[in-house]
């Protein structure tokens, strides 16, 4: 769906994005990384806003630059927070609905339709410019999605929205992911990304340090070797089989919770072998690695 | 696609707060043609040509600049200018449509400073006044090259507006007045032309001849004024085609 080729893109001495090379298709893709990292750079390459000084990108298999042919196909949720103040939502979401080149009588069902999805439509008739922060992400993604888009870029989209919007935010976006639709969410709040997906682009001052899944991305990171903890009712027990294995680095135990906590460069086979001393009589009822997570991996891959 | 570029343009920027602005100025300067006429009561038709030049002509200018800017200026300045820059439209036709909506609303307000100067200087009978109609037709060809004079110059700089009322107001209102041909590089003075208004007779120049440039006698052949305008309408719009085809438009802040 989206191809970068080596692309890069300079503003001047400064460099937005550097010599990324990645392709991104259906299903949540998070886009992460610190303010000034490239995400928004990566935004108007993809939305074709701007074109990469360097390298190619390529949207449905075309250049985005100007490309109405990419738009028909695009929804975009930019995180700028400005709209033509004097205007209503609804004729906000219907004029930009018509500019999809959707007919009248049909826009203003689809700007129904939408205003219903993305719960504005008992508020929609008042104007823009009384709208709360919530409101007005409500209806940036309301008009990214008036054309039913297959790629959907959402810039900052939680901005401002209470945990009820949230949560509703995210359902929507799941909805539209089951559809099998692309969607690119760029964010810099960890905890946001990991409850709407695992798949990750991570950027790292204009560079692209990982991309695919946060588990997979998580077990290329040797140097940090993975911690787990398990729960059993005879730890010290459990401490001296792992002990006897070559790959596990340091062992700790709690006795007051019942807990091991091993470190490990070898996950996979560690979980094997602890499945094995479960099935041989060991009580072990809780497995969880902390580290692997997003914001782990974040730590890792960027520092602090 | 063009006709919903025009549309929804020309929704914003003929909305009631403005109209009743560009009403309000026409009268204005239908009550300051009327005053005017009063000093020289025996030149009316001269005063008309002098009044058209010195305010019909200038509000022509400041609607171009204002609703020029609308054009595209303002979309950048206000930040919206990502959502029209993303939509399944061409950029050229979403060009011409804002274009097109823009001169609409140009003309609107020309024409009715127009009017209002004919009624306050001439009355009913500036219907019957030789010229008067002309200039009618002149505003509108004043419309579409000053429109997209300005358009392809808030295309190419950021703070167009500064520079397009410093052009209609400084270098247009005196150049025409300074020895040498350096009004060519203008488009009043071409309007100016093919108005052929009669100049209003008097002993010695005074603020009034420097304001309409009637100081000096130059003058441009009409033919040469068609062509000219002609040139400017065509080559600008086609030039603010590419540039906008082209070039990159980021929100201002963004981009600087």
């Amino acid at each position: 769906m989206i191809n970068l080729d080596h692309a890069s893109r300079w503003y001047g001495e400064v460099i937005g994005l550097n010599d990324v090379t990645c392709t991104i298709g259906s299903g949540v893709t998070a886009l992460l990384g610190q303010n000034g990292a490239g995400k928004s750079t990566l935004m108007r390459l993809i939305t074709g806003q701007i074109r990469p000084t360097t390298g190619q990108i390529t949207v449905f298999d075309e250049d985005p630059f100007g490309n109405p042919n990419v738009f028909a196909k695009l929804g975009f949720c930019p995180d700028v927070d400005s709209f033509p103040e004097h205007l209503s939502g609804k004729e906000f979401v219907l004029r930009m609905g018509r500019m999809m080149g959707v007919a009248e009588t049909a826009a203003k069902t689809r700007t129904a339709e939408v205003l219903e999805l993305v719960g504005m439509a008992d508020r929609a008739d008042k104007p823009v410019k009384g709208y709360s922060k919530g409101m007005r992400q409500r209806i940036k993604l309301a008009q990214a999605i008036f054309h039913n888009p297959d790629l959907l870029l959402l810039d900052e989209p939680l901005n401002g929205l209470d945990p009820v919007g949230r949560r509703e935010f995210m359902d929507v976006l799941q909805s539209l992911a089951h559809q099998g639709k692309a969607i690119i969410v760029s964010s810099h709040i960890l905890f946001e990304v990991e409850q709407m997906t695992r798949s990750i682009l991570l950027l790292h001052r204009g560079r692209l340090l990982a991309s695919g899944d946060v588990s997979e991305i998580r077990n290329l990171i040797d140097q940090h070797p993975h911690r787990i903890r398990i729960r059993s009712t005879n730890a010290r027990a459990l401490a001296a089989e792992f002990a006897k294995l070559p790959y596990v680095l340091s062992i700790s135990v709690e006795d007051l919770t019942g807990e091991v906590e091993v470190r490990t460069r070898q996950a996979d086979q560690f979980y094997s072998v602890v499945g094995d001393l479960a099935m041989h009589g060991h009580s072990i009822y809780e497995i969880d690695s902390p580290d692997n997570n997003l914001e782990s991996v974040y730590e890792y891959l960027v520092g602090n | 696609m063009l006709s919903v570029a025009f549309s929804s343009a020309l929704k914003d920027f003929v909305r009631p707060g403005r109209i009743i602005t560009w009403f309000l100025i026409a009268v204005v300067i239908g009550f300051i043609g009327k005053l005017w006429v009063g000093f020289q009561p025996t030149q009316s038709v001269a005063t008309y040509g002098q009044v058209m030049e010195i305010l019909g002509f200038r509000i022509l200018a400041l609607a171009s600049a204002v609703f020029g800017m609308q054009v595209l200026s303002a979309e950048l300045e206000q930040k919206t200018v990502v959502y029209l820059l993303t939509r399944s439209i061409s950029r050229p036709v979403l060009l011409a449509g804002r274009s097109l909506a823009s001169f609409v609303a140009v003309s609107g307000a020309s024409l009715l400073c127009w009017f209002a100067i004919g009624m306050g200087v001439l009355g009913p009978r500036a219907f019957q006044t030789p010229g008067f109609w002309m200039d009618a037709i002149v505003l509108l060809v004043g419309v579409a090259a000053y429109g997209v004079l300005f358009i392809f110059v808030s295309l190419i700089l950021n703070k167009a507006m500064i520079y397009c009322l410093i052009f209609a107001f400084g270098w247009e209102a005196f150049v025409p007045n300074m020895p040498g041909d350096l009004f060519y590089i203008s488009i009043y003075p071409y309007l100016k032309a093919l108005t052929n208004h009669a100049p209003v007779e008097s002993t010695k120049k005074g603020i009034m001849d420097v304001l309409s440039g009637q100081v000096t006698d130059l003058t441009v052949p009409v033919t040469a004024s068609w062509i000219v305008l002609a040139g400017i309408i065509v080559g600008f719009a086609a030039l603010g085609l590419w540039v906008f085809s082209n070039k990159e438009y980021l929100p201002r802040e963004e981009a600087e």
